[in-house]
């Protein structure tokens, strides 16, 4: 355990995120940025197992699992923006989720997790050469999901299983972007008075579902013998976010802010995954998502050139990934203990005309016989952007789950 | 046997190998010099906020409003008598006497016995370089009107629940003074050239009074010197040269007491209560309040747009008020000083703070060009014909709040006597030679300034702001 906080702690030196659409919802954490799903593409939704957690994406899973599973997540990634010959590096971390599964038998499994649905977090700043000044931009924003989960297997028909779960959201949001002045339109006779004063550019606000306390997901999932697969809805819903526009000098000398409240209607999510085992080990699946935006997202904006929507477009994802599930028994070798995993996705984001491709590399490392795993996916892929505003990214990423496995609440055989 | 891997376990040789990826990875990303700023630029972001100025003529108060508060104020420190600017100084003693009853035999026996009460002159005052030395009082004899109240006694405990009425319900038993006894006399009015103390011999009435003390007595001693043809400045009870209240029965035998607390009443003898009229050293304010109309044209016609501000809850970010400034006329033969030295106004605005309007006092920019060549725009009594106050945070207020209807609304009020008129330090020092240089006069100047010339002609507002507006607006 010290080795992987001593791990964290380097590793979070020179980490970051998407700088895509920081003014609108963020960048998403996808299947719960879970580092066991990264590792095979984001696929495997539909792939059951006695001890693999909680889905958000597909609740009915959760049915099939006997232990009772925790699972940390920590994502860290390097981005190059670049765009007409200019480049821009930075980094981030984050913790897109936290999930808790507990199995109940004959009376279903109940489930919880904390979702990092959304964020957007930045944090930088330059000299400007034209005016010689310190410009500073942060953004800090997320939207979270508590999402509480129930799923069942259907009795008579063992091999199905419902779920639901709601997804209640909070989070917030902030924007500083701190300036120095720029004098040239003023008088030399007047500029005694412009002061060499920094000015901030302040927004922050939290977030919430509008006239509802959730959104809900429903799911159907079927366990066969060699083929698994999977359905799920998930309902459309607006987020609000009450936001203070400020201008100001300092925390104390400045000017009443201006409240304003955005509506971004999320539409609803339909998803698909199946699960297909090869041999006795291997497995390969395939996972889709799809997504219509049919509004514009309202960006934070409130000034300058800052573009007030940002344009949605079909919000799909094609996941693909292999995964060799390691011996359970403790006396086989450690290599052979260890889960493999590949895959590669594509994703068109929200934004309209930014599509992202990606490949995974990963492995689920057993820690200890107390069923403890420390799940590393390595990523990379690049985020390619057809717009005005937005640049291309390319990255790599590290995500590394933390999931203990017990058996609480379950008789001795 | 562990598998080891460069004589690492399994799970150590993972994470180094995780650590060395990304450390190498690390390495290919880089960043242009100038990457950041082409991304804001793309984002519509700027790299600095633009500073404009925006000029607002004509400008006539909608209503201005002289606060003049005649609620006795300390005169702990700073004590005065007489009259100047239409303005009378009373002067008035708190004193605690505690008499033994051998003392008092004494008192009544006497046919020599008195009483008076000395008082120090405020010597720096006089003395200071900057006090007109034709103006010290050199013997002139006023008409002083002594009157007291006398409240008599048993014992110390008598004294300590006088002690126990706090200053402020003192200060206020004051604008109801029905005095038990007074008297006319003359006092000779000269500031010594060493520390000799101003003497009053008090009435034989007051005296009489005092006869009849047993055990303990509370004495309030009221100076008034309404035909006065100036303040007298003494020090008050709180400093090393308090007053002192003398009862004697003979040249040896007599007993003194220190105020416990002193406090001076103003009365006004203005004609005009309305008319915008300043008093120096006595906190008296001019609230003016200008039209909302002119300054939001002025802003709408200059960035194109609508003001005051409809969107959201109505509270306009859209810009900052960086400096603001307003200059008005200013003619100062309708005021009268005692000094001779500028003397600086002060401003505070009225602006939100949460949910509450407060006054907040303006701070103070100094133009060195300005201050070079023709002095601090904020003063009266000096070269010029015009007063330029700076409203920054006044302004930033009115802009940001606009759309609730309100006024741009300060006050103004006479500040100390300015020594620095055209120094741009604006603060105390030392020169070289080790000489100090200070920023004001200590001590306020009971002038009297008729803004009527300020408030009558139109004034020009000047703002500087720094908007967050885009290219194409």
């Amino acid at each position: 355990m010290k080795k992987l906080l001593l791990a964290l702690g380097i590793f979070s030196g020179f980490a970051f995120s998407s700088m895509i659409g920081l003014d609108a919802l963020g960048q998403e954490q996808v299947m719960g940025g879970t580092a066991s799903a990264a590792g095979r593409g984001f696929a495997g939704n539909a792939k059951p197992g006695d001890a693999e957690g909680l889905s958000v994406i597909n609740p009915a899973r959760l049915a099939f699992d006997a232990k009772v599973v925790f699972n940390l997540n920590f994502s860290m990634e390097l981005d190059e923006a670049r765009k007409r010959g200019h480049h821009y590096s930075f980094s981030e971390l984050s913790l897109p989720s936290f999930n808790l599964s507990f199995p109940m038998g004959n009376f279903g499994a109940i489930g919880l997790s904390l979702w990092q649905h959304y964020s957007s977090s930045f944090n930088e700043e330059f000299e400007s050469e034209k005016y010689g000044s310190d410009v500073k931009l942060e953004y800090q924003g997320s939207v979270y999901e508590l999402v509480p989960t129930y799923a069942v297997r259907i009795p008579f028909f063992r091999s199905l299983s419902l779920g639901a779960s709601a997804h209640m959201v909070m989070g917030n949001t902030s924007r500083n972007l701190t300036l120095g002045a720029n004098t040239d339109d003023v008088a030399d006779e007047d500029s005694w008075a412009t002061g060499n004063y920094k000015i901030s550019d302040y927004v922050d606000g939290t977030w919430e579902i509008k006239d509802h306390p959730a959104y809900y997901t429903a799911a159907l999932q079927y366990r066969g013998k060699m083929v698994s697969y999977f359905f799920s809805f998930t309902t459309g819903y607006t987020l609000e976010n009450v936001l203070d526009y400020n201008f100001r000098f300092s925390e104390i000398d400045t000017l009443a802010a201006n409240r304003y409240t955005r509506e971004v209607e999320v539409p609803a999510l339909l998803a698909t995954g199946i699960n297909y085992r090869l041999a006795k080990r291997h497995n390969i699946m395939l996972d889709l998502l799809w997504r219509a935006w049919d509004k514009d997202i309202e960006n934070i904006a409130g000034g300058w050139n800052m573009p007030t929507v940002t344009e949605t477009q079909k919000d799909v994802m094609v996941a693909l990934g292999y995964q060799c599930d390691g011996s359970p028994l403790f006396y086989e070798s450690y290599w052979n203990r260890i889960n493999y995993r590949a895959g590669a996705w594509y994703r068109s984001w929200y934004i309209k005309d930014v599509f992202e491709v990606g490949g995974s590399l990963g492995g689920g490392f057993p820690l200890g016989r107390k069923g403890t795993t420390l799940d590393i996916a390595l990523q990379g892929g690049k985020r390619f952007a057809d717009t005005d505003s937005q640049w291309e990214e390319m990255f790599i990423g590290l995500r590394i789950g933390l999931t203990g496995i017990a058996t609480w609440g379950m008789e001795r055989r | 046997m562990k598998k080891k891997l460069f004589g690492l376990s399994a799970r150590t040789a993972s994470i180094v190998a995780v650590l060395l990826c990304a450390v190498l990875t690390s390495c290919f990303f880089e960043s242009d010099d100038n990457g950041l700023e082409k991304w804001l630029s793309d984002q519509g972001m700027p790299s600095s906020y633009k500073v404009q100025t925006l000029n607002v003529t004509n400008l006539t108060p909608l209503s201005v409003e002289a606060h003049l508060s005649t609620f006795p104020k300390s005169a702990d420190v700073y004590a005065t008598l007489g009259r100047a600017s239409n303005l009378t100084h009373d002067l008035v003693l708190d004193v605690g006497i505690l008499p033994d009853s051998d003392f008092m035999k004494s008192l009544n026996k006497s046919d020599t016995a008195g009483a008076y009460l000395a008082m120090f002159w405020q010597r720096p005052y006089y003395k200071a370089k900057q006090f007109p030395k034709d103006s010290v009082p050199k013997g002139e004899k006023i008409d002083v009107n002594v009157s007291w109240k006398l409240d008599l006694g048993k014992d110390e405990d008598f004294l300590d629940s006088i002690a126990d009425i706090e200053d402020s319900v003192w200060y206020e038993s004051l604008l109801d003074w029905e005095a038990d006894g007074s008297e006319d006399i003359k006092m000779r009015m000269r500031v010594p050239k060493g520390d000799t103390a101003l003497s009053l011999e008090l009435p034989s009435a007051l005296l009489e009074s005092l006869k009849k003390v047993k055990g303990a007595a509370h004495l309030q001693l009221r100076l008034s010197a309404p035909k006065a043809g100036r303040i007298y400045r003494f020090f008050g009870e709180q400093t090393n040269y308090p007053p002192v209240f003398t009862l004697y029965a003979d040249s040896v035998n007599g007993i003194s007491s220190k105020p416990a607390r002193m406090a001076n009443v103003i009365a006004s003898e203005e004609d005009c209560s309305e008319c915008p009229v300043l008093h120096g050293g006595i906190f008296d304010s001019l609230v003016v309040e200008l039209p909302p109309e002119p300054i939001l044209e002025a802003l709408s016609e200059f960035y194109g747009d609508e003001f005051p501000y409809t969107d959201g809850d109505k509270i306009d970010v859209r810009q900052t008020v960086i400096h603001a400034e307003l200059t008005m006329a200013r003619d100062d033969s309708k005021g009268q000083n005692e000094l001779g030295l500028p003397i600086q106004v002060v401003v505070g605005s009225y602006v939100d703070s949460a949910d509450l309007v407060i006054r907040r006092m303006e701070s103070y920019r100094v133009n060195n060009d300005v201050v070079l060549d023709e002095g601090h725009q904020n003063l009266v009594f000096h070269d010029g014909d015009s007063l330029t106050v700076q409203l920054t945070n006044g302004v930033r207020d009115f802009v940001n709040k606009a759309s609730d209807g309100r006024s741009l609304k300060f006050m103004m009020r006479m500040g100390y006597p300015f020594l620095q008129e055209k120094d741009t330090t604006y603060s105390d020092y030392r020169t070289a030679e080790g000489d100090t240089v200070r920023l004001y006069f200590p001590y306020f100047d009971y002038a009297r300034y008729d803004f009527s010339t300020s408030m009558d002609n139109p004034m020009s507002l000047k703002i500087w702001l720094a908007s967050k507006r885009g290219d194409e607006e």
